[in-house]
Formats: C-alpha cells, sequence, structure tokens
C-alpha cells in the first residue's frame, strides 16, 4: 500500500530508518530495512509535487495503512514525518 | 579439466553429464553473453517478466474470489516484487553492462534480497524471503532456465552436484537415469552416504566449494572408490576410468561366482557374513549374493521416503516382504534410529544445539511411545514370517534397555489380548555405539541375547568427532586405536559370558579391516549388500592366524594413520586382487 501511493508521485521519496535510506517505491529495498512496528522512521521527499507526496503518505501511516483492526494512528508505529522537503 | 578431492562415500566410477542442482534445488544456469546480444537477453527478461505478471495477476484474481481478497494480496505483493524498480534497475545492469544472462543476473539479485530478508530477526519479515524466492522460481520458469522440478523429469543420464543432498533426496533420485552424483559438505558416515550406497550410486562428499566453477551439461566424472571428482576431463583421463570400469566389470564377475559358497577363511574358520539394507527391495539383492541374513536393517526410511507417518500396516508388509525374501535366515530389525541428521515427517524433537548428543534413537523412541509401539507391534507380527531378531539403537543406560523391554512385553501382551498371530520370544539385542555402554557391558550381557557394534556412532562418540562436519571429518577414524579398544574390549566381554556379537557399522566393509575384527576375536559381520562379495574373496585369502598377527601389531599401533598403512600394506600381500587402483 505504501509503495503503491509512493508510486503516484513524481518526487523522489525516501524511507529512512537508524541512518539508513531506502527508496520508498521500492517493496524489496523497505522489506529489507526490517521495520517492525513501533520502529521509528524519517520520510524525506525531492522533486515537483514532494510535498503533497509527503503529506499523502504521512497520512497513510496516521491512520494506520487503513488495516483491519487497525484503529487510526496507533502512538508506537507513528512515523515522524516532519520530513524536510527540499523544494 | 579441474580435479576436485572429496570424501568416497560409495564406491564405482560414473562418467556422465552435470546436472546442477542450486540451494533451493534446481539449476543455475552460471553464463555470460555476447557483448551484442545483451539487448535480446534485456528484452527476453521483460517479456518474460510481463508473462509472470499476468500469472500473478490471474493468480491474484482466482484465489480473491476463492477465498477473498485479503488472501488474494499475497499475488499483489509479488507483483509489486516483480515491478520494484530497484530491482529493475539492477537486473539491467547486469545485463546489460556485466553481460550476465538474464536468468543467471535473476537468481543473483533475487538470492541476495531473500538472503537479507532471512537475516532480520523479525520472523514474519524473514518469512517474505519465500515470496520472493517463489517469484525469482517463476521468472526462471519462464525464461527456460528451469523445469519445475529438474530431477523429475530426466530423459538422460545426468551426474547430481548440488550443495547437498538430503537423505530423503538421495533416496528418490531417479535411478533410470541418476548415475551418480557429488556435493559441496558432508562427512564419510552421514546418512546421504548410507543410502548412496544403499542405491549403489557412486558418490563423494565434502568437496568444497563446487557449483561455482562448472554450469550444467559438462562432463564429469565421480571416482567413488578414491573420492575424486573430475570437471570437463579430458579424453585420456576418460580413456583411463573407461578401462577401470571394464575391470571393475570383469572382477565382479569373477567375485559373483562365490555366491553359493560360504564365508570360509583359508584355514576353513565359517564366519557369518550378513548385510546392512535400509529398504525391503535390497532384500532380494542380499540373497542373490549370499548374505547369511540381514545382520541390520534400518527402519528409518520407512519415515523418510513417504510424505505421510507410515502406519503399523506399512511397518508390517515392509519386514513381511524382508523376512519372506530372506527366507530361513535372520532378520536383525532395528528400531528406529531418528534424530540428529535424520528427521521424519512430525517435528519429534525441537531445535537443538546439539542434535548428537540430543533426543534422537532410542531415546526418541521411548519419548514417543506411541510411535516406538506401533513400530514393536510390527516386528512382533513379522515375526511369524520367519527369524526375526529385534534391535535398540543408542541404548547407553541399563534403565533405558530396559524400558525398551519392557514395552516390548506390553505389546505382546496387547497383541495376544486382541487375538493377533505374532511372537513373544524372538531375541533382543542392542547396539554397542556409545562407550558408556562399552564400560558397562558385563551388566549389559546379562540382560541381552545378543550384541552388535555400530562402528559408525561409536567412533563419533568415542573421539567427540561430529561426523557430518567436514571441518572435523578427518578425526573421524573407525581405526583409531582408541575405538579399536573398545572393540576389543566388546568382544572379550561378549565371549566371556557367551553372547553372540557382531560388527554392523561401515568399518566391517573394508577387506582390510576385516582382517583386524577377525584378529581380534570377530566372526560375524554385517557389510553392505554389494560389499559381500569382496569380503567373502578377502577371508578366502587369509587365515585367523594372520588375522591375529595382524591384530597383534595394530593394538600396539598409535594412531589410525598408522594402523590403516600397515592394514594397507597387509592386504596387498594378502589380497592383492581387491586393492583398487
Amino acid at each position: 500500500m505504501l509503495v503503491r501511493r509512493a508510486s503516484e508521485f513524481n518526487c523522489d521519496l525516501w524511507l529512512e530508518k537508524e541512518g539508513q535510506q531506502v527508496d520508498c517505491k521500492s517493496i524489496l529495498s523497505i522489506l529489507t530495512l526490517g521495520a517492525v512496528q513501533g520502529t521509528e522512521l524519517c520520510l524525506s521527499a525531492q522533486g515537483d509535487d514532494a510535498s503533497r507526496a509527503l503529506d499523502a503518505i504521512a497520512e497513510l501511516f496516521e491512520n494506520g495503512f487503513y488495516e483491519q483492526g487497525s484503529t487510526g494512528a496507533d502512538p508506537a508505529a507513528r512515523d515522524s514525518a516532519a520530513g524536510d522537503s527540499d523544494d | 579439466m579441474v580435479e576436485l578431492h572429496g570424501i568416497p562415500v560409495s564406491p564405482g566410477v560414473a562418467i556422465g553429464p552435470a546436472l546442477v542442482l542450486d540451494d533451493e534445488g534446481y539449476r543455475i544456469p552460471r553464463c555470460h553473453v555476447a557483448a551484442d546480444s545483451v539487448d535480446d537477453e534485456w528484452a527476453s527478461l521483460q517479456s518474460a517478466s510481463r508473462r509472470v505478471a499476468t500469472q500473478l495477476e490471474n493468480n491474484r484474481l482466482e484465489t480473491a474470489r476463492k477465498i477473498g481478497a485479503s488472501a488474494g494480496e499475497i499475488f499483489s505483493a509479488q507483483q509489486q516484487m516483480l515491478q520494484d524498480p530497484r530491482l529493475r534497475d539492477e537486473l539491467r545492469r547486469r545485463i546489460l553492462a556485466h553481460q550476465q544472462s538474464a536468468p543467471y543476473a535473476v537468481s543473483r539479485v533475487f538470492h541476495h534480497y531473500a538472503q537479507a530478508l532471512r537475516g532480520l530477526s523479525d520472523s514474519l519479515l524473514a518469512e517474505r524471503a519465500d515470496d520472493i524466492l517463489d517469484v525469482e522460481r517463476q521468472l526462471l520458469q519462464e525464461l527456460g532456465a528451469i523445469t519445475a522440478n529438474p530431477l523429475g523429469n530426466l530423459d538422460g543420464p545426468v551426474i547430481v552436484l548440488s550443495h547437498n543432498l538430503t537423505p530423503s533426496e538421495t533416496a528418490g533420485l531417479d535411478r533410470r537415469w541418476v548415475r551418480g552424483f557429488c556435493t559441496e559438505v558432508g562427512g564419510p558416515s552421514g546418512h546421504t552416504a548410507i543410502v548412496a550406497k544403499g542405491l549403489e550410486l557412486p558418490a563423494v562428499v565434502g568437496v568444497g566449494s563446487l557449483l561455482d566453477r562448472i554450469g550444467g551439461g559438462t562432463e564429469v566424472i565421480v571416482d567413488g572408490d578414491r573420492g575424486i571428482v573430475v570437471l570437463d576431463p579430458d579424453q585420456e583421463t576418460i580413456e583411463n576410468y573407461r578401462r577401470r570400469l571394464q575391470n571393475q566389470a570383469s572382477l565382479a564377475r569373477r567375485l559373483a561366482q562365490l555366491r553359493d559358497q560360504p564365508a570360509v577363511t583359508a584355514d576353513g574358520v565359517r564366519v557369518q557374513l550378513s548385510a546392512n539394507i535400509e529398504f525391503p527391495h535390497e532384500a532380494a539383492t542380499c540373497a542373490e549374493r549370499g548374505a547369511d541374513g540381514i545382520g541390520l536393517y534400518r527402519t528409518e526410511f520407512l519415515y523418510l521416503g513417504s510424505a505421510v507417518e507410515p502406519t503399523e500396516e506399512d511397518h508390517y508388509n515392509a519386514y513381511s516382504q524382508v523376512v519372506q525374501t530372506i527366507g530361513d535366515r535372520p532378520v536383525v530389525i532395528r528400531t528406529l534410529d531418528l534424530g540428529a541428521d535424520k528427521m521424519g515427517q512430525r517435528p519429534l524433537s525441537e531445535q537443538e544445539h546439539n542434535p548428537c548428543l540430543g533426543l534422537r534413537s532410542i531415546r526418541l523412541s521411548l519419548r514417543n511411545q506411541d510411535l516406538f509401539r506401533t513400530q514393536l507391534r510390527a516386528v512382533l507380527r513379522a515375526a511369524v514370517h520367519g527369524d526375526v531378531r529385534l534391535m535398540f539403537p543408542l541404548i547407553t543406560t541399563l534403565p533405558e534397555l530396559r524400558r525398551a523391554r519392557m514395552l516390548v512385553n506390553v505389546v505382546a501382551d496387547d497383541l495376544r489380548e486382541e487375538n493377533i498371530p505374532h511372537r513373544a520370544d524372538i531375541p533382543i539385542g542392542m547396539m554397542v555405539e556409545v562407550p558408556a555402554a562399552v564400560l558397562m557391558l558385563d551388566r549389559f550381557v546379562r540382560e541381552v541375547d545378543f550384541l552388535s557394534i555400530g562402528t559408525n556412532d561409536l567412533v563419533q562418540y568415542t573421539l567427540a568427532v561430529d561426523r557430518s562436519n567436514e571441518g572435523v571429518a578427518e578425526l573421524y577414524q573407525s581405526s583409531d586405536p582408541a575405538v579399536l579398544r573398545l572393540i576389543q574390549t566388546t568382544i572379550n566381554i561378549a565371549a566371556a559370558h557367551d553372547v553372540p556379537v557382531s560388527v554392523c557399522g561401515e568399518m566391517s566393509n573394508s577387506p582390510a579391516r576385516t582382517f583386524l575384527l577377525l584378529g581380534l576375536g570377530m566372526r560375524s559381520l554385517s557389510v553392505p549388500p554389494q560389499a559381500i562379495p569382496n569380503i567373502k574373496k578377502a577371508l578366502s585369502d587369509v587365515t585367523i592366524k594372520q588375522c591375529c598377527e595382524i591384530a597383534a601389531r595394530v593394538m600396539e599401533l598409535e594412531s589410525a594413520r598408522e594402523v590403516e598403512a600397515y592394514l594397507n600394506e597387509r592386504l596387498s600381500h594378502i589380497a592383492p586382487e581387491l586393492i583398487v587402483t
């Protein structure tokens, strides 16, 4: 879901965990990040629609990916989406 | 031409084209393409990728319809993996810049990701590795690089090369086409080796890194006599090996003439020469080769060879077949020796840190009594058809032996109450394969009808060597003086108490060691069926006096190396014909 949403934007989107940065449009890269529920992640973007992309992804995290059983923003799974948009 | 050295585990020579299996059990076509065809290679990968995407979409819709949308999501995750931009970049780079073939690039890149996932501590994420490898497999199939089951639809002779083969994989090899095999890892007495002998396939294990050096179809020679594997041999080498094959065939024909003669030494001492088997069909081979009986019937393969746990009837039918084939000669059935490197369908024990010292063999049987009783019932029932004897493996303490014997009594009572034909009075014996059993043997002999020395485990437990660890396999020597002293002690105590004793490990399999065992007082040997003619011939060339001289000299030596060198020297004097050249 994350990858699908990220892929809708033209900008480069990066997900960072403990200094390790991966392409947010690559499911394999994200999987190998080993981020389980409760992991602190940092999102950043670069490109013309970067700020819209950041908002969209942040919304996804806040709503627990709209998964069944998830009740809105799980505080443990909250991203630190205060990402720096460089546009 | 490349010559590699490993551990010979099953004798004979095989020549043929290689079938290379990777860890997941299929071919790795490691190759590069010409610079002017990299664009075609990339295009073929893209079209294969589109076909896989279509399949995944069909799977997704089908699964969603049958089970529900969330189950279908598995396939949409796989679709995303297939279309992953990073993956695509990496594949493009390998093919266009490094001229790798599409299948090879796919195999490397997907394995890279799968490995990264497997390394994660979260088990849910680690399991996604299987999804990745599943996409890889489909891509490779679309590229025509693999068939669904490379071993399942062979149409010509092959030599199987792989990192490792499990015993059940070995047992499942198609005997019509597989001529021999060679693995990167493995030790001299692992059960894969034993199965290879059972199938009479030349095999060499533990040759080290091998798969990187070879592509499918390359000519390979497996020399299971000397532990040599030759990749891409030159014409002269092939000719040499062809000549050896012919010599061996003519020796085998001459040995076959000994078939109906009893095993006796040159001075007329009769030796009981029985056979070790794992599969019921081998009983016929034993009868053909003139075995005096089955000295060790390993029953694990009932469990390893099929997908479901064997029933009492499965046990009973297999045992009855063996007993009826072998006629009035004795059949020693050993109860389950599962665990350690052999496992059945159900997880009988937890992951163990030290499985060789763990819950295996008789310990596992005593812990899983439903399984054990099923087997004991079948043995007592099959005993009405002939001379059946029951043997417990890995007995370490007296209470263990008593508990196992008591279960036999319980099972016999049940059968009597149920009015099922059986025999309750069959001889019961134990394997001597733990040093503790040797130390307490004067007590054990009062409670058993016979003993059988299992040299494989005895060596492992005496010398503290994991027999499947190629790092220490060198230390694993059945002619180590410490092991020989334990064997000597066992024979002496058995003789003093008039309890029959035999040797059924792989040790009795070499003519030279046979001389030593005879010299130590052994008069009963159980060997792989194909070794019977050889051993019979060796016995006919030697006198007990010579054997005693050999044993006296050997017991003064201080290392396995000295023992081996001396024994080989004696063999070349006494029976030069049997030395493999």
